[in-house]
């Protein structure tokens, strides 16, 4: 009876650690790549880029694609497999969160041989077709570690159907025309501004006056002054005034305080507000929900006198994990998803842009295309602050800025306990 | 005959023990030694600094305003839970339909925390949710379109934990109740006893013991809220930081992925002294509703 329990007990012993043996063990087969994508079952993106490894596999039948539509929260769960040393072969992702998660402390393969390599069924290399400084967002040490296949750039988005109703038969170019058309609607009983609620959303005010006041760079080396100084530059309190004085015109749909993503965008896409300051996301966001006849279009955050002019360049792309096993494969797919012809969906399904200078917009974004060949200088989202100062950017700014579109501080309220603020965090944190 | 059935049961008991030493034990030593670190994952130096993120966390205001979010919901969810909890128990202990009753008290606590927090947003938005547009058809329309605001989301955030959990303790307090004998409440009844003196003299005392430990249940609970409060409160990517209690603290500080803080060891240290605060709490309630047993 003892002999049969220790039996047992090892064989069930063995049994459980049988089945925890990785597949790639039990036989040589076909290479098995292992993709991890930002996007969810469904998605427009997720439809396009599915069809693309579906091909790519039927091209390549000894590699199998293997991909896991993880949602936005997949780097977590890569920065896992990093530590593991088992992580998948490609990630995609936002540029911005990746540079965060991996690639900024050297987790991430070098992908220079990508960059200046044909891609696939093309004679172009994928330098010749995606501008330099988009490349150079995630350039490190001598190498490219990104291959984007989206980018986004935001403004104020309006219905130009109703642009007579909302006073935008000819946008405003300036800073002033916009706070004087903000007024005008404001005295019509039109609310000018819908707000997706705090946090990063409401952050595009301060951080666009930031790029236009200071250009870009300036708000991401205020960000880091351990010392708070760079705060006393008169052109902060520009930047915070000029929030403050548009916050309080009340600009912002009704309830907007107690709102939750995505009711700003619905309660503009359905006419209840004239502007959107948002992502060029916004048209593929809320078609489903905006009035019949809704005609997309898209003016650049306003210039300031006496300011600086700056495009915001936010890609998405791919990264291959250090540790990754399958780096040929990975590499070969990306240079066969970077084939115009098949990128084509991420224009025609998904409705947004791709890096690529010799292919078009759809039509919801042509203002965003034309903004992002203007020749302006590039800016990174929220000017890098996000990614290089995210402890700074979570903690000190987002609550401060959060009380200042509130209405509840003022500009210079809002600047002095920023400085303070920045102060306190800085004693016991580097970034 | 009894030593050999013990040694019997060694290697059945062996696996199950492994497994827990390894993805329980483990992991929390673990974590201790995490937080004497700072680290920030794969790649990055993993540098020993002994106590200093136990000593960042007594200036870090964020983990000041999480402790306390977590603390009133321990005390003030907490206390209302109960309270309705014994409420409840007055009403159903003779009520016909208690079963039922209770089944329905309990719906909550099946359905997942995250659903429930997406619900709780739909029913509570300030333009299609149903009791804005209730509170308007009634005239209260001054009172619609609040319960999301920065003011004001916290005190919902209670309100829904209250009604989340009310059913589950509900279910152990009239666990408890179940076990006295309707004897005493006859004799009671018939020296003249009202409900609450019933509930004060006969049902407290006998189900002490419940009570007890429901309320170490409920402390450990409340300590460690995460999952509704973040599907509540997530907007977009982001928790506003003024509901952050201890658990998303160390979510948004250690692993939240959308905005790269990945403070590892500090995050680490949040969480031990979560554990910390746990010990004391129930210490110092298991002494105060310290008393004999009684016996029936």
């Amino acid at each position: 009876m003892k002999r049969l329990a220790w039996a047992l007990s090892l064989g069930l012993s063995v049994l459980l650690m049988a089945t925890g043996f990785p597949s790639s063990a039990r036989g040589a087969g076909p290479v098995t790549l292992t993709w991890w994508s930002m996007w969810n079952p469904g998605e427009p993106q997720m439809q396009v880029l599915d069809k693309i490894a579906k091909d790519f596999q039927q091209a390549n039948p000894n590699i199998k694609v293997n991909i896991l539509w993880g949602g936005r929260g997949i780097l977590a769960k890569v920065r896992q497999t990093l530590l593991t040393g088992n992580p998948p072969d490609l990630v995609d992702k936002d540029a911005d969160e990746m540079g965060g998660a991996f690639i900024s402390n050297g987790q991430a393969l070098p992908l220079d041989d990508v960059v200046n390599a044909k891609i696939e069924g093309e004679d172009k290399t994928i330098s010749a077709v995606v501008p330099n400084s988009y490349l150079k967002q995630f350039y490190m040490n001598g190498h490219y570690y990104l291959i984007p296949y989206e980018v986004i750039s935001s403004g104020f988005w309006y219905n130009s159907a109703q642009a007579g109703k909302f006073g935008l038969t000819n946008p405003p170019n300036t800073w002033d025309q916009f706070v004087a058309l903000a007024k005008t609607l404001k005295g019509k009983g039109i609310p000018p501004l819908a707000l997706d609620p705090l946090g990063i959303n409401s952050a595009y005010y301060f951080y666009w006056l930031a790029e236009r006041f200071g250009g870009p760079g300036a708000f991401n080396k205020a960000a880091g002054d351990k010392t708070g100084a760079a705060w006393n530059d008169p052109m902060w309190a520009k930047v915070s005034g000029a929030v403050a004085d548009l916050v309080a015109l009340k600009p912002f749909e009704p309830n907007y305080e107690g709102s939750k993503y995505p009711s700003g965008q619905n309660v503009w896409a359905q006419g209840n507000a004239a502007m959107l300051l948002m992502g060029s996301w916004a048209p593929s966001e809320t078609e489903k929900m905006a009035v019949p006849g809704f005609q997309y279009r898209m003016f650049p955050f306003p210039q300031v006198s006496g300011g600086k002019n700056s495009v915001e360049v936010y890609l998405i792309g791919w990264s291959i994990p250090k540790g990754a096993k399958q780096v040929d494969a990975a590499k070969k797919l990306m240079l066969y998803a970077m084939n115009k012809t098949r990128l084509q969906g991420i224009i025609d399904v998904a409705k947004n842009l791709t890096p690529r200078t010799d292919m078009s917009a759809p039509p919801e974004l042509k203002d965003v295309k034309a903004m992002l060949e203007s020749g302006a200088p590039v800016n990174r989202i929220y000017d890098g602050v996000q990614t290089d100062y995210p402890g700074w950017w979570q903690t000190v700014f987002i609550p401060l800025d959060d009380q200042l579109i509130l209405g509840k501080l003022t500009g210079t309220a809002f600047l002095s306990q920023l400085k303070q603020n920045s102060i306190n965090y800085y004693k016991t944190n580097s970034r | 005959m009894i030593r050999s059935r013990r040694r019997l049961a060694l290697p059945f008991i062996l696996p199950a023990l492994l497994l827990y030493l390894a993805f329980s034990v483990y992991p929390a030593i673990d974590a201790l030694w995490l937080a004497l670190h700072s680290w920030q994952g794969a790649g990055t130096p993993f540098t020993y600094i002994g106590l200093g993120n136990f000593t960042k966390l007594t200036s870090d205001p964020v983990f000041w305003l999480s402790t306390r979010n977590s603390l009133l919901i321990v005390l003030v969810v907490g206390v209302a839970i109960f309270v309705i909890g014994f409420l409840f128990t007055a009403v159903l202990r003779t009520m016909r339909l208690r079963k039922t009753l209770r089944a329905i008290l309990f719906l909550p606590n099946v359905v997942p925390a995250v659903a429930l927090g997406i619900v709780w947003v739909m029913i509570l938005a300030p333009d299609f949710g149903i009791v804005n547009a209730a509170l308007r058809a009634i005239g209260l329309g001054r009172f619609a379109g609040i319960w999301l605001s920065p003011g004001v989301i916290f005190y919902t955030i209670m309100a829904a934990m209250v009604w989340i959990n009310t059913g589950f303790y509900t279910t152990i307090i009239l666990a408890g109740q179940d076990r006295i004998p309707a004897d005493y409440y006859d004799s009671a009844q018939v020296e003249g006893a009202d409900k609450f003196q019933q509930f004060w003299y006969v049902t407290l005392p006998m189900m002490w013991d419940v009570v007890s430990v429901a309320s170490v249940l409920w402390v450990i609970s409340g300590i460690k809220a995460f999952d509704f409060i973040y599907a509540f409160s997530l907007q977009g990517s982001f928790v506003p930081q003024n509901v952050w209690t201890m658990g998303i603290n160390v979510y948004m500080t250690a692993l939240a992925s959308r905005i790269p803080v990945y403070q590892l060891g500090y995050g680490s240290s949040i969480g031990i002294t979560m554990v910390v605060i746990v010990a004391v709490l129930v210490f110092l309630l298991r002494r105060v509703m310290r008393r004999e047993a009684i016996e029936y």
